[in-house]
């Protein structure tokens, strides 16, 4: 037992024993991850810009505008005519822009359907909402724009007072609700923060791979076997020095988010802790499966991105899964990423383990076959450097 | 001259010779700009119909009865709303609250005693909606009943205002949910602008950034395998020696460039602009910013982990920063996110995609330029300075 320890703590020794180590796999990665925590975490509470202009001259246009702020999501912004709207769209100086046409109102009230320009870089969570918003209030008001047209007076311009008198009285909302909100449920922003950290873990386990590599390229590991010294006491003692290490990065990054940051996971320590550890069994397999394939150092390192990545984006970390089409959400249930964000999720909407326990067992499961497969790195024999 | 050539040659072999390297720095950019573009292509829609669970909603009916309430109770029975929710009776705002926190429901709606009786009179009615646990099931509930609510709001203004007559007309007509709203092009009569263009340019930025890899690699890889004390024992000096090496790394650099602009264009239909040659000089800047940053960074670290670790962590962070991964609040990106080399050739990039005048992109053309003669002038001092040996 003392040797598998002794392998262990060796590991742990050369990775984070100096002081620039500890600077290069702890402090570093840990103040990145909470700044990426700390920039997130800020969006909460900012609304989004929303951009507009308009040439109506009639009452649907203001009307609309209106609606969209009582909604409360946005802080909208005049941004003068089309050119200057698209201008400042590219300027990113708001998440999309509207655009309300000339004779918007006349148009309704005449029955013909006039459309809305939205202008946006590129699509969000955000920009989508606004669509759904804007079709809602639209058309109600086209509803009561033909409400008029068949109950109403004659000629236009009684139809357009008593369409402005419609609108007014229904901006008063007599009829409406109260949303009582006791924040029973997560944060948007918790998915992304677990998904940035899930990344950064990824790209930390394989320092430790590495670590191992070079052993075998650098024929330490050939000695080592010429010890007298088991294989399994030196591929379960590589394989705890290893986890021993990430234990202390997720305990660092966790720490200075928790009690430095002040972020709220929404869900106790020890059970992020939990999911951050199997996830990172997992990584760990990844990277030793790698490692196995690749003899070189320096290209396991490479193939570890050419993974990392992707998979990544496929497992929701950059943006909820809901936005994605179908057939990449199926795609998503091979990535590990996807099962540990379920994980936190979860739990922060207060599931018990007779839900819980599906994702960590995919997990678990990911990590036993891939840590097998992976275990072929600690074959002394092939030293390779090419490839 | 002839040296520098030699030994740019060599360079090329060796990253050709690897199969990672051709995988990372051709394949790997593609592979992104296909799942950025095809991920958050999907505009229209958060989520398709059939995948949406139905929520459970407790409806609590103050004064006891449904009765009172016809109008809701009604509204939350009808048939095409089977798919949404599926409303259940609370008898208590008590009940419905700590249904909500075990889970029970999955939103709650409180109707007032007298909510018909005033909207047919004309004022104030209100329900209270009490949000629960699942932000979807939030939306979804809440999305049903805000339009149940936004309708008869309207409907009931509309009455007031054109009297009686218009209540059975109301009645006839159901407001229809049609799409109200055309995605604008924000071209100058360029070709249509989509959204994944936005994505190809951030991560074609991203592997410009990311070829600094190369460039420590390269260095480092020369020292780590001893070769370095047999290349200073030939007739070469020290600066043919780095000169080749950045030529060869540079030349890879370009190549990827140009693969990564044609591909996606050829594959995904990604359209770059009007100005290629403007374009090549925003690469080659980004390309000479990337390699003269990776060597002042190489010529001061000690290790090739260590310069691996920085160059990574400061392409990841300013491709972050820029907002070239997920979106970022307006307000970041033009403040922090100018700081980074990516925001200049981003934005400069859409610009010309979106067929910009020249004056506009003319700012971004001099700070880049600044940007690169500073770390030029910064890589020539470190490298007089530290040098390159063995």
């Amino acid at each position: 037992m003392h040797k598998i320890m002794a392998i262990a703590w060796n590991m742990v020794k050369r990775t984070i024993g100096s002081r620039k180590g500890i600077l290069i796999h702890i402090l570093v990665p840990a103040l990145v991850v909470a700044g990426i925590i700390f920039i997130t975490g800020g969006m909460e509470g900012s609304n989004p810009v929303l951009l507009y202009g308009s040439q109506d001259t009639g009452t649907a246009g203001s009307h609309l505008l209106t609606e969209l702020e009582k909604t409360g999501g946005y802080t909208l912004k005049e941004a003068g005519d089309e050119a200057a709207l698209k201008e400042a769209v590219i300027a990113q100086e708001g998440m999309a822009g509207i655009w309300i046409p000339a004779d918007y109102t006349q148009e309704m009230l005449q029955g013909t359907r006039p459309e809305l320009s939205l202008y946006e870089l590129r699509t969000s969570e955000d920009s989508i909402l606004v669509k759904m918003n804007i079709d809602t209030i639209v058309s109600e008001m086209t509803a009561a724009a033909e409400l008029i047209q068949a109950a109403g007076p004659d000629g236009a311009a009684a139809q357009t007072a008593q369409f402005a008198a419609v609108l007014e009285q229904a901006g008063q909302h007599h009829v409406g609700s109260i949303r009582t909100d006791y924040d029973l449920y997560p944060r948007e922003t918790l998915g992304v923060a677990t998904g940035l950290t899930l990344m950064f873990l990824m790209n930390l386990v394989s320092s430790t791979v590495t670590q191992i590599l070079r052993d075998r390229t650098g024929r330490t590991m050939m000695r080592m076997y010429s010890a007298p010294v088991r294989a399994y006491e030196i591929t379960l003692g590589n394989f705890l020095g290893s986890c021993l290490v990430g234990f202390i990065q997720i305990f660092v990054v966790l720490a200075l988010g928790k009690w430095v940051l002040r972020y709220d996971y929404e869900v106790s320590m020890p059970f992020y802790f939990l999911v951050l550890a199997t996830f990172m069994l997992v990584a760990m397999g990844i990277a030793a499966t790698i490692a196995g394939l690749v003899r070189n150092p320096m290209n396991a390192g490479m193939i570890n991105m050419l993974i990392l990545t992707p998979t990544c984006m496929l497992g929701g970390c950059f943006w909820p899964l809901s936005v994605m089409p179908d057939y990449m959400q199926k795609a998503a249930n091979f990535v590990p990423q996807k099962w540990a964000i379920q994980a936190v999720d979860m739990a922060s909407t207060g599931g018990g383990w007779d839900v819980l326990w599906q994702p960590f067992a995919v997990l678990g499961l990911m990590a036993a076959i891939l840590l097998v497969l992976g275990s072929s790195v600690l074959r002394p024999n092939e030293a390779g450097i090419g490839a | 001259m002839n040296n520098i050539w030699t030994i740019a040659v060599n360079e090329l072999r060796m990253l050709f010779r690897s199969r990672t390297v051709i995988l990372n720095t051709f394949l790997l950019p593609l592979v992104l700009i296909f799942l950025l573009g095809t991920a958050l292509s999907g505009v229209v829609g958060v989520k398709s119909d059939e995948s949406i669970d139905p929520v459970r909603v407790a409806m609590v009916y103050e004064g006891g009865q449904a009765g009172n309430a016809a109008m809701v109770a009604d509204f939350v029975q009808s048939p095409e709303l089977t798919d949404y929710i599926i409303p259940s009776e609370a008898s208590s705002r008590e009940e419905a609250e700590n249904g909500l926190r075990s889970g029970k429901y999955g939103y709650a709606v409180i109707v007032p005693q007298d909510f018909d009786k005033n909207v047919q009179s004309g004022q104030d009615a209100q329900l209270e909606y009490i949000l629960g646990k699942k932000r979807m099931d939030n939306t979804v509930a809440g999305t049903v009943f805000d339009n149940f609510l936004g309708s008869i709001n309207y409907r009931q203004s509309a009455v007031q205002v054109l009297g009686p007559q218009a209540a059975a007309a109301a009645l006839a007509e159901p407001a229809r949910q049609e799409t109200a709203v055309k995605l604008g092009d924000l071209n100058n009569g360029g070709r249509n602008y989509t959204a994944s263009q936005y994505y190809a340019a951030s991560m074609l930025l991203m592997f410009l950034l990311y070829s600094g890899l190369d460039v420590s690699g390269s260095l480092f890889g020369e020292k780590d395998r001893h070769t370095l004390y047999r290349i200073s024992s030939m007739p070469v000096t020290g600066r043919e020696l780095f000169t080749g090496k950045m030529l060869g790394v540079g030349i890879v650099t370009a190549l990827q460039c140009a693969t990564i602009i044609i591909l996606s264009n050829l594959l995904f239909g990604v359209y770059w602009g009007n100005r290629p040659w403007l374009l090549a000089l925003f690469c080659l800047l980004m390309i000479l910013i990337s390699m003269t940053f990776s060597v002042i960074v190489s010529m001061f670290c000690k290790t090739h982990t260590t310069a691996n670790t920085v160059v990574n962590f400061v392409t990841v962070g300013m491709t972050f920063l820029s907002g070239g991964m997920t979106p970022l609040p307006d307000a970041w990106i033009n403040s922090v996110g100018s700081f980074t080399f990516n925001h200049w050739a981003l934005d400069s990039m859409i610009r010309m995609m979106l067929h910009s005048g020249l004056s506009q992109l003319l700012p971004n053309l001099w700070v880049l330029s600044l940007i690169a003669l500073g770390l030029l002038g910064a890589a020539i001092l470190s490298y007089r300075k530290v040098g390159y040996h063995a």
